[in-house]
């Protein structure tokens, strides 16, 4: 029989392959891509969609809401399940700026405010300390930005195990004033009909936008059967061991 | 995660059945592997493999219908390849497609185990069994092995207060099952030519 000098080949391979994904962030091929190439760029229109039915969604995530009125911007933060996200830090970011402009809290209401300095597309992060975190953005028309017209944008965060945080991902959508930021209404547009509300309750809405690393799935498919494949080595070896003993 | 119900699929997702029940279900399942894993001999483990592998791969592969997506599971293959043996390799290829793809859930890896390691084994006596019709025998073990898991889906949905909805899906598993049957018409068909004695259960 031949399979058992395959068998004996595949266990160590196995074993570097458990060793390699039971890394620092848990048992994921995430990293493998990157060692071996480029990660793929993973399209932000798959990261952008909520899923219309929360309800059916077991793990909640954070929904930010940014409003302009007058020359302020409100943050207003929930859960899913509407609970106010209180006492969450809020972290503001100037136009075109990695470096925090600002930061602020939410108070019992879920509610902070902040004037941003100039216009432009200002970023909100939110993050409640334990492991939710969420990214929202609002575009702030030119001098003066505020008046009448207010601006608003939405941004839900999908469940994400084990890397909360690590991938904030973005939905400017729900706009009430697309005047104010048009070009967010644009990406909404383009974001969501990816996977549509019909599509969301069915699989491909689940492994599609819910998994961060949804484009790298060959990846895991080797690593799981290089797994499979280096488990039966070493069961093989184990019980031909015992077989002899 | 947010695998809701209403995808013909037999995974359950975490969060769906109550963690305690998932738990209990967990312990079941060890006691289950240990009953159909004990005393395997060399011979067996790579079909258990090459089998496990199969599970693993093939329930990605997602097909559009009737509004929702199928994907094919391989049970009624698993259980005439192997068995009880089915048990820990279906253990195996729930955990990994879990934890890689999170399809089904992490911890009720177990309760899955169970609900699948049931069809698979009734699929593998259901060929054992002899009974005339090969062919015949083969799609009902392909059929039972999808219908079974999901007949006790839908039974823990309505205990965990989800209602009947679930219940009432079965008749959209059926189709799936019945694909499954065919495929396993044809599975069996090809290895009864190539490799008939594949299909004979292991000396043990």
């Amino acid at each position: 029989m031949k399979t058992p000098a395959l068998l004996r080949t595949m266990a160590p391979l196995g074993a570097v392959l458990l060793l390699t994904s039971l890394g620092p962030h848990g048992l994921s091929a995430r990293d493998l891509p990157t060692a071996a190439g480029p990660p793929p760029p993973s399209p932000p229109a798959e990261s952008t969609l909520v899923l219309p039915s929360g309800a059916a969604s077991p793990v909640h995530g954070i929904t930010v809401r940014l409003t302009l009125e007058g020359r302020v911007v409100v943050a207003t933060c929930s859960y899913d399940g509407g609970t106010p996200v209180a006492g969450a830090t809020v972290t503001w970011f100037a136009p075109g700026l990695d470096a925090p402009y600002q930061t602020g809290a939410t108070d019992p209401a879920g509610l902070s405010a902040f004037v941003p300095g100039g216009p432009g597309e200002w970023r909100a992060v939110v993050d409640d300390g334990m492991g939710h975190r969420r990214e929202a953005r609002i575009q702030v028309s030119g001098p003066p930005w505020g008046g009448n017209a207010g601006g608003s944008a939405e941004a839900s965060a999908p469940p994400q195990e084990g890397d909360h945080g690590d991938h904030v991902h973005d939905e400017p959508g729900g706009a009430e004033h697309p005047a104010a930021h048009t070009e967010h209404a644009g990406t909404a547009e383009q974001g969501e009909p990816v996977e549509g509300p019909a599509n969301a309750s069915g699989s491909a809405a689940h492994t599609h936008s819910l998994e961060p690393g949804g484009s790298d799935r060959p990846w895991k498919l080797a690593t799981g059967l290089g797994l499979i494949f280096g488990l039966t080595g070493f069961a093989y070896g184990f019980t031909a061991r015992r077989e002899r003993a | 995660m947010g695998r809701q119900p209403g995808s013909a699929s037999v995974h359950i997702a975490d969060g769906i059945i109550a963690t305690e029940i998932c738990m209990g279900a967990n312990a079941a399942a060890l006691g289950a592997l240990y009953l159909s894993g004990r005393r395997v001999q060399p011979e067996e483990i790579p079909r258990m493999g090459f089998v496990g592998a199969s599970l693993f791969a093939v329930s990605l592969l997602h097909f559009p219908m009737a509004g929702t997506s199928m994907h094919l599971a391989l049970l009624g293959l698993g259980g005439i390849l192997l068995g009880t043996r089915v048990l820990p390799v279906l253990f195996v290829a729930l955990l990994f497609q879990a934890l890689l793809f999170q399809h089904g859930g992490f911890i009720s890896v177990g309760l899955n185990t169970l609900n699948m390691g049931a069809g698979a084994v009734a699929a593998g006596w259901i060929w054992r069994r002899s009974v005339p019709g090969e062919t015949g025998r083969a799609f009902l073990a392909g059929f039972l092995a999808i219908l079974i898991p999901a007949f006790l889906m839908g039974v823990e949905f309505y205990l965990t207060g989800y209602g009947r909805g679930m219940l009432y899906l079965l008749s959209l598993y059926a189709v799936v099952a019945s694909v499954e049957g065919l495929l396993t018409v044809t599975a069996v068909r090809f290895l009864q030519h190539v490799q008939p004695e594949i299909l004979q259960p292991e000396p043990t």
